[in-house]
């Protein structure tokens, strides 16, 4: 009872703050050490709004060895088709949410582009009957209704995977870049599985290449940082890293620099690298080492505020919604000072 | 379309689709809750540029660049898209309200942006409003819609009114429309002439008489305007003297004494009045003076003594009591002359009309600043009006016009000015506001005119002017007379 406070006469009198906060102070460094003297004298990349960067030098190295192989232009014409998708949400219904979709398709040969489409904008409604007809595992699906995120990442796999399910049956000795890593996806529709994109790629001969635009393994940075003084295309092969920390990777991850003045990028081959980076390098063109037809493909695909304010007028006109007030429930219960986010 | 803001007397527009709504119409804007209405005029036209919509388009445009197109877009949304970047906005100033299907002047409240409608309005359906009436109908051009547009002389009886615009704009035509209707309604008009182009009255575009081909009038100095030394009168021949020949107060006393001397002797004659100063007994300079003066007044072929030949405007005018254009044609005439002329017109109609002998007139002044002195506009906006001289400015000249005279001018007819000194100087005076002067006249087509005044119970209308149904005289002439066909 000795630690209870007394309220009685002057409600604040017996409160000692200094021992409160000695108390806090050493449970939270029971709990999680802040070890603040490590941080002395290190490198740092501050970072603005919470987004990651990377250091433009790369890290100071640490003695890592790895085995950079250099990729040699194949002066071969291959096709280059570069697919990205985009989702957004637009808006909640007593049961269910509306997402909107769109794919882009960009296609380069002999290194410059040569035409784009545009896919969408779609629109879904993700409600009970959807997820339930989606053949999904029935935790995924309620977390797929349920969780914003989950939702429209499921609607990009499913998106995505047609496009390019599509993609490598029309073409052949086509390299079909993807953005992000090669895996496969909780969220995948049966028909259009990664595996069986993989097999129609074997089928016709073509070569499916992921790159990423970042990474979320720190070590793959500090590796990073041994390439980015090379001066011509090469690689560095981190299967073996990559595959011990990420389960359901189906090629081979690499970490590729393009050309001389490009970054590092995580880049995923299914077999030997040489063929689709050598034909890469010939028939895109690669500014900042990052594939023309990919950047073209995102921003054909990326959402703009025009477009979310025609799907919404869209909905309302098309099928008759009636538009609900609504209030930002941060904003309404912190005010306006509190700086959202943080 | 759906109300914006507003921003004074402003209110700005969202159009999205097609509405046909152009600069210089006027929209109804009714609040279909408190079932009021207000009358707005859309004056200028912009894009709808949000930044956000800028760099989409700068994006799409650079994408496009980059390789070919293809779309696939199973909802069509793209459509509303392309909506949105076209959509409009209508700048446009508060005019009116409409209470009880009457227009009323106040504007005490704003309509709803959510529940209101908005309707374009004919110029017909805004005539209705305007209640105008009269007896003597002008048509002088017709709406956007292909209305015939009128005026009433009443509106322009007693009034100053400037038509000013441009070179080649369209002023003369409408000039010469507004005198051939006044004519026909009996009205005395007086041209001053200054291209020897409004003969043309006389006659239609097909060569055959006009409908006031017997009441057009030509007098030039010398051929048919020609004064009598008596009829002109002392006072307007001092007046001559005085303003158009800069004589000299000295001179001017000593030629009184000879014109007093003759008319006591009633012997007044222009003949006799030479001969006489040249052997009158006076000073050596003041007898040069009045000499050289004299052979100005010679020159001229002003003055007659046959008194046949003499024109006396009252007898003019009583010889054609159903209306007359006096077209005083000054193409050919000396500058100096033109001043004389003018000088002894103006004040003999005005010793008339104090006199009552004729009834009022009707002037039309094309480029007054090149023979009225400038002491004489205020002359004639105040003391002649007042007698009963009212008088049209035609000028491609917006500066040449006293700042004096727009501020009473009773209606403009304005075309189109490119720049940027004559809209500044036109928008500064103008009875209409700056932006609407600025912003439409700017962009008015040739043979269009935004009329602003009393002729329109001062709502400011854009219309086509008529094409000219008389004969097209005064065109310059050219060297190369062959034009590729247009």
């Amino acid at each position: 009872m000795n630690t209870q406070l007394n309220l009685p006469t002057s409600p604040f009198a017996t409160i000692n703050l200094g021992e409160i906060v000695d108390r806090f102070d050493r449970a939270i460094n029971a709990t999680l050490a802040p070890k603040l003297d490590a941080l002395m004298g290190k490198q740092v990349v501050f970072s603005p709004d919470e987004n990651e960067f990377s250091p433009m030098e790369g890290w100071e190295s640490k003695n890592y060895h790895a085995d950079i192989q250099p990729i040699a232009g194949i002066d071969e014409p291959t096709p280059i088709a570069a697919i990205d998708s985009s989702c957004v949400f637009i808006g909640d219904t007593a049961d269910g949410s509306i997402y909107s979709a769109k794919c882009g398709l960009a296609i380069s040969f002999m290194g410059r582009p040569v035409m784009h489409f545009k896919i969408g904008p779609m629109i879904f409604y993700i409600n009970d009957d959807v997820v339930r007809s989606s053949h999904l595992d029935c935790k995924l699906a309620k977390f797929a209704l349920f969780d914003t995120s989950a939702a429209k990442r499921m609607i990009r796999v499913r998106v995505e995977r047609v496009i390019q399910n599509e993609i490598s049956k029309y073409l052949a000795n086509a390299v079909i870049l993807v953005d992000g890593s090669l895996k496969s996806s909780i969220f995948e529709d049966r028909d259009n599985r990664f595996k069986h994109i993989l097999q129609t790629c074997r089928t016709n001969n073509n070569y499916l290449v992921g790159i990423s635009k970042t990474t979320k393994l720190k070590v793959l940075e500090q590796l990073a940082s041994l390439l980015i003084q090379k001066n011509t295309p090469c690689y560095i092969d981190v299967e073996s890293i990559v595959k011990n920390l990420v389960s359901n990777v189906v090629g081979r991850p690499l970490l590729a620099k393009f050309s001389n003045n490009g970054l590092v990028l995580r880049t995923d081959v299914l077999n030997e690298p040489s063929e689709p980076l050598g034909r890469l390098l010939v028939n895109d063109s690669l500014s900042h080492g990052y594939p023309e037809s990919l950047r073209l493909a995102h921003h054909v695909s990326v959402f703009t505020k025009t477009d979310v304010s025609c799907i919404r007028s869209f909905i309302i006109s098309k099928f008759n919604t009636r538009e609900m007030m609504y209030e930002d429930v941060r904003r309404t219960l912190l005010g306006s000072l509190s700086a959202r986010g943080f | 379309m759906r109300i914006v803001s507003k921003e004074g007397n402003e209110l700005v527009l969202l159009s999205i689709t097609d509405d046909g709504v152009e600069k210089g119409d006027y929209l109804i804007i009714e609040d279909t809750k408190s079932k009021r209405k207000i009358v707005v005029q859309v004056y200028d036209e912009e894009y709808l540029s949000i930044q956000s919509l800028v760099e989409d388009m700068v994006k799409d445009e650079v994408v496009k660049a980059s390789s070919e197109e293809g779309l696939h877009d199973p909802l069509n949304i793209s459509n509303l898209s392309r909506m949105i970047r076209d959509a409009r906005l209508f700048r446009c100033k508060i005019r009116a309200s409409i209470e009880n299907g009457r227009l009323s002047s106040s504007v005490s409240w704003l309509p709803s942006r959510v529940d209101s409608k908005i309707i374009r309005l004919n110029v017909s359906e805004l005539e209705d409003l305007l209640e105008r009436k009269g007896i003597f109908p002008i048509t002088i051009g017709e709406t956007r819609d292909r209305e015939e547009f009128r005026i009433f002389a009443e509106d322009i009886d007693g009034k100053l009114n400037i038509i000013t615009g441009r070179k080649e704009s369209g002023k003369s035509h409408l000039a010469k429309n507004l005198v051939k209707k006044l004519v026909e309604h009996g009205a005395f008009v007086i041209v001053f002439d200054l291209n020897n182009e409004y003969s043309g009255l006389a006659w239609n575009r097909d060569g055959t008489p006009s409908s006031i081909n017997d009441r057009v009038i030509m007098l030039e100095p010398g051929n048919g305007l020609r004064f009598g030394l008596d009829y002109a009168g002392k006072g307007a021949i001092a007046n001559m003297l005085k303003h158009a020949l800069d004589m000299p107060a000295a001179s001017m006393r000593e030629f009184f004494r000879v014109w007093d001397w003759l008319n006591a002797k009633n012997m007044l004659g222009i003949e006799r009045l030479t001969s006489t100063i040249s052997s009158w007994d006076t000073n050596e300079l003041v007898r040069d003076a009045l000499v050289s003066r004299l052979h100005s007044i010679q020159v001229s072929r002003l003055f007659t003594d046959d008194y046949k030949k003499a024109c006396r405007f009252e007898q003019v005018i009583k010889d054609h009591s159903d209306g007359a254009a006096l077209i005083v044609g000054m193409g050919k005439t000396a500058p100096a002359v033109r001043r004389m002329a003018v000088e002894l017109i103006l004040s003999k109609l005005v010793e008339l009309l104090e006199q009552g002998t004729i009834p009022p007139v009707f002037l039309f002044a094309e480029e007054a600043h090149l023979y009225i002195r400038e002491t004489h506009w205020e002359d004639i906006i105040t003391r002649m009006r007042h007698f009963g001289i009212y008088t049209t400015f035609i000028t491609n000249q917006p500066d040449a016009v006293d700042d004096g005279i727009y501020r009473q001018v009773d209606n403009i007819f304005l075309f189109n000015f490119t720049n940027d000194n004559d809209l500044e100087r036109i928008s500064r005076v103008s009875i209409a506001d700056t932006d609407t002067i600025k912003s439409i006249v700017r962009t008015l087509p040739q043979s269009h005119c935004l009329v602003i005044g009393k002729v329109v119970h001062d709502l400011p209308i854009v219309l086509k002017t008529l094409q000219s149904e008389v004969m097209t005289l005064g065109e310059t002439k050219l060297f190369f007379k062959v034009r590729i066909p247009a």
